[in-house]
């Protein structure tokens, strides 16, 4: 499920609306922050009682810890507007701090917003800590800089719904093909009174499905209306949103650097499975940002290429990591390719190299590339494409695609790959990615080693991944027998694969098994490499 | 110390050359063997000429007793001269090996020889003297087993200049590579094979001048014995099987019943090995003191297959690759044509009884012919073949 966001500059809001603007803002930080500290005090409580049945935190189950009580003190917040997106945000944040809690223990508790006092506070209180020893000088500096960021930038306002009489909605002027926004802000103890520019806005259609007339009767209202500024890339996403205003869903306002931006979530549903038949090999590289290969199903090559980053000094922006995935995403669509990357995350695949006292560098680094994967992921499957998989990135520069020989010998330079056992030649970074391409076909094919053990009892078939462990009536005439013992074998595993989930063996467990079940009705043998 | 010297070499035509501008001569008697590689002025119809008269020339005349100076001297007088240049040229490198480990390299503007010693560089000095005007160089130096020589010709040195790699594939690069690809057991047509397979693809397969390697290895004696069918006459079996046993060198039995003669006659028993599922190659079999136990006409099918296409002009280094394999007949390939230096083969002529089987696709005269032609091959390659019928 794709969704996008679009991000909608509020254009020029008068003084006045920006007053109210900010006091929204300040009115949901404390609110926010006033729900975190009960929740801190409350938090071994919600811990213990707020889990689902598989044992994990739902944004869903927290937001029922927020009772009847809780929620009428938020009122004296004059947060009414956005009480049910206050719920679900400080929810889900709570929900991937627990979670996240019971794999990170040093990760430490949210925080939303440091009032005034709060921070003077809070001051005191770290530089006691401070004199008294508990704490050193670095981890006071990285607290107080923490609470002064939180004194500094409020929480942007959180929009649950598209409606258009809460929360925040979309009108559009057809006479000047204008957007604007019309945002819920205060409750109604604290309506502002129409401003006169609302009366000018005579022929405003809701962006919704009756494209109703939008129209303001009352003297006072609670909500205000912006007019928006926004480039073709928004727009393009707007007059997709004026067809089907259904994929407007949540939204937030922000405060950036004196600007207002409203940022609004698009879902726009299930695109079309797309359905593999090559594989797409993507490595970095030295020369290049990334290379990739592109083979077929026997695993050779139909074309190979590489993305580059914009400039080429030596860092490296979010735009390079978006604009490479795009091409590689057109790639991916084009050839009907599952994508194939490195496993960046506790090996290196040892590509950055040493020629006369110079050392070559990766352009992109492994955190560089383990963002063009967070990002491939969603636009792969944006595409219709499934999520890029990740493989040992282990050898990848150093094998030869042609051979498989595996030696550091292989790589004559910086760029250029000499395999020692074939003579193949190419450039290293186009070896990576092809090696990559290759690595399901060569999963695919590569065989199950069965050893066999002379046993007091006779021979004895063994693979411990497997858990087979099988004595053959008559070695030498065993094929039918040893089908039925792999048979047996592979639905022993179907039946109690729930209780072995957890086993360390688990995963390579279930390839080995799933593998073998594709065969073993026809050609298990071929599978079957026998070793003593 | 007897050795014997195993050579191989090929070539790369210039890329739309019907004809390589650079020849290798091999000359072998009973106590040497001369290697001559020669490289033709320019490329096609008369480098080819040029190199061939140079290395018929220099092989002839110092196999026949000829010094070094008169050979040069008389490829002086002889070769044509370009109409273009105005010179008769031709650069060569001769190697000659005699058994007892003497050696004498003569150099004249080829690019080195490279010697390795036990996997490593080994420097061959040499001296430089003037005949007839050319500047030649000379080097005397023993021979040592798994001693490995590699002589080129320029064509390898200027691989990938300016495509793969800016300044070419340099003399000292190709010695790092050769290094590098060492292995104890490596044959000279692996590394001929192999060294052209790099060049070829450094030179996207458009290869900007001939280009010849040359891979010489000296070795020792191994020599491999191979018993074939079960002899014709019953009572001979322990005669036979007595002989094989005798032979110095590595021993093979192919056949079921060659081996349950073998098995029967020395009292141990063969055990069937389960390590390998290949349907179109028989399993192989373990007898204690036998290096290698197949399955028979199959197998030497099999093997004749795989040698085929070893020697094969048009072979490419995956041909080698696949004696890699373990199955029965990848093993006896590979030690036939890569280990021994002498094969004697043990026939016995007696009819198997599933021959006789009209659907069977092989008959006891190809079995024969199979042995023949096995034969053949492995003289081609340089080695000593004896055949005994029984």
């Amino acid at each position: 499920m794709p969704v996008y966001t679009i991000k909608l500059k509020l254009h020029k809001p008068s003084r006045h609306k920006r007053q109210i603007i900010d006091g929204a803002m300040s009115n949901y930080s404390r609110a926010y922050q006033y729900l975190l500290d009960k929740a801190y005090i409350e938090l071994n409580y919600i811990r213990d009682n707020y889990k689902d049945a598989r044992g994990r935190y739902r944004s869903t189950g927290i937001a029922k810890w927020i009772d009847k009580n809780i929620s009428k003190e938020l009122n004296r917040f004059d947060i009414e507007p956005f009480k049910d997106s206050l719920k679900i945000d400080f929810a889900t944040t709570l929900a991937v701090y627990l979670n996240m809690k019971e794999s990170q223990n040093s990760i430490s508790f949210p925080a939303a917003y440091v009032h005034d006092d709060e921070l003077e506070k809070k001051y005191d209180l770290l530089s006691a800590r401070l004199v008294k020893g508990q704490i050193s000088l670095q981890e006071f500096e990285r607290e107080l800089y923490k609470c002064l960021r939180k004194n500094e930038n409020l929480k942007p306002l959180f929009f649950c719904r598209y409606a258009a009489n809460r929360n925040y909605s979309l009108l559009y002027d057809p006479k000047n093909r204008k957007f604007f926004a019309k945002i819920y802000l205060v409750n109604a103890k604290n309506a502002i009174a129409k401003s006169p520019e609302l009366k000018e806005h005579k022929k405003l259609l809701y962006v919704n499905k009756e494209r109703e007339l939008f129209k303001s009767n009352a003297a006072k209202e609670c909500f205000l209306v912006f007019p928006l500024s926004f480039g073709k890339w928004q727009e393009k996403y707007l007059e997709k949103a004026m067809q089907n205003p259904e994929t407007l869903k949540t939204a937030r306002l922000i405060k950036r650097a004196d600007e207002y931006y409203l940022s609004i979530n698009i879902d726009e549903g299930e695109p079309e499975k797309i359905k593999t038949s090559t594989y797409i090999g993507v490595a970095r590289g030295i020369t290049h940002a990334v290379n990739y290969s592109v083979v077929d199903d026997k695993g050779t090559l139909l074309l190979s290429g590489a993305a580059e980053t914009q400039n080429k000094d030596d860092m490296v922006f979010e735009n390079d990591i978006h604009s490479i995935a795009n091409t590689l995403v057109k790639e991916a669509v084009v050839n009907k390719s599952q994508v194939i990357m490195q496993k960046l995350i506790d090996k290196g695949d040892k590509l950055q190299w040493t020629e006369n006292n110079r050392k070559y560098l990766p352009i992109l680094s492994c955190r560089d590339y383990n963002n063009l994967y967070a990002v491939l992921k969603y636009k792969l499957c944006a595409a219709g494409l499934p999520p890029p998989l990740r493989v040992s990135a282990t050898g990848i520069f150093y094998t030869c695609p042609n051979c498989r020989m595996n030696t550091k010998r292989n790589r004559f330079s910086s760029s250029v790959f000499m395999c020692t056992m074939c003579g193949t030649i190419m450039d290293v970074e186009n070896a990576g990615s092809l090696n990559l391409a290759q690595k399901l076909i060569q999963y695919k094919s590569e065989s199950i080693k069965i050893s066999i053990v002379n046993t007091p009892h006779g021979l004895k078939f063994t693979n411990d991944d497997l858990g087979l462990e099988y004595y053959p009536s008559n070695p030498y005439d065993c094929i039918e027998e040893f089908r039925i013992e792999l048979k047996r074998l592979i639905d022993d595993f179907y039946k109690s694969m729930n209780m072995q989930a957890k086993d360390k063996q688990f995963k390579k467990r279930y390839s080995l098994i799933k593998k073998l079940d594709e065969h073993i009705n026809n050609d298990f043998l071929k599978l079957i490499e026998i070793i003593k | 110390m007897d050795l014997f010297i195993e050579v191989d070499y090929g070539s790369l035509n210039k890329h739309n050359e019907e004809l390589c501008g650079d020849k290798v001569e091999i000359i072998r008697d009973d106590d040497s063997v001369i290697i001559v590689l020669a490289d033709g002025l320019g490329s096609g119809v008369k480098a080819n000429i040029l190199a061939t008269l140079t290395s018929k020339i220099i092989g002839t005349m110092l196999s026949g007793g000829a010094s070094i100076d008169e050979a040069v001297e008389t490829i002086v007088s002889t070769l044509p001269v370009c109409r273009e240049r105005g010179i008769a040229y031709s650069t060569f490198s001769i190697l000659q090996i005699f058994n007892s480990g003497d050696s004498y390299l003569v150099e004249f503007d080829n690019p080195p020889v490279i010697q390795l010693k036990r996997g490593k560089f080994s420097e061959l000095y040499s001296t430089s003297r003037e005949i007839n005007g050319k500047l030649i160089r000379e080097s005397r130096f023993c021979a040592s087993p798994d001693d490995i020589f590699i002589m080129i010709s320029d064509g390898a040195v200027h691989a990938g200049v300016g495509q793969t790699l800016n300044l070419g594939w340099q003399w000292e690069n190709i010695k790092e590579y050769i290094v590098k690809t060492y292995k104890k057991d490596t044959s000279t047509k692996n590394f001929a094979k192999l060294l052209l397979s790099v060049c070829d693809n450094l030179y996207s397969k458009k290869p900007g001048d001939d280009t010849t390697v040359v891979a010489v290895k000296a070795r020792k004696a191994v020599p491999v014995n191979i018993m074939i069918g079960p002899p014709v006459e019953k009572d001979l079996d322990i005669h036979v099987v007595d002989k094989f046993l005798k032979s110095q060198g590595k021993k093979v039995v192919c056949g079921g019943t060659t081996s349950q003669i073998v098995s029967r006659e020395t009292g141990r028993e063969i055990v069937t090995s389960l390590n390998y599922f290949n349907p179109s190659i028989p399993p192989t079999a373990n007898i204690q003191g036998i290096d290698l136990v197949t399955e028979g006409v199959l197998t030497m099918g099999k093997t004749l297959e795989y040698a085929r296409r070893y020697t094969s002009a048009e072979s490419t280094i995956n041909d080698f690759l696949g004696l890699n394999k373990q199955d029965g007949a990848a093993k006896l390939a590979r030690l036939l044509l890569e280990e021994s230096t002498l094969v004697n083969f043990f026939v016995g002529r007696a009819m198997n009884p599933a021959h006789q089987n009209p659907e069977f696709p092989l008959n006891l005269s190809l079995k024969l012919k199979l042995v023949e032609e096995m034969a053949q091959i492995l003289k081609s390659l340089g080695k000593k073949i004896s055949i005994e019928y029984f």
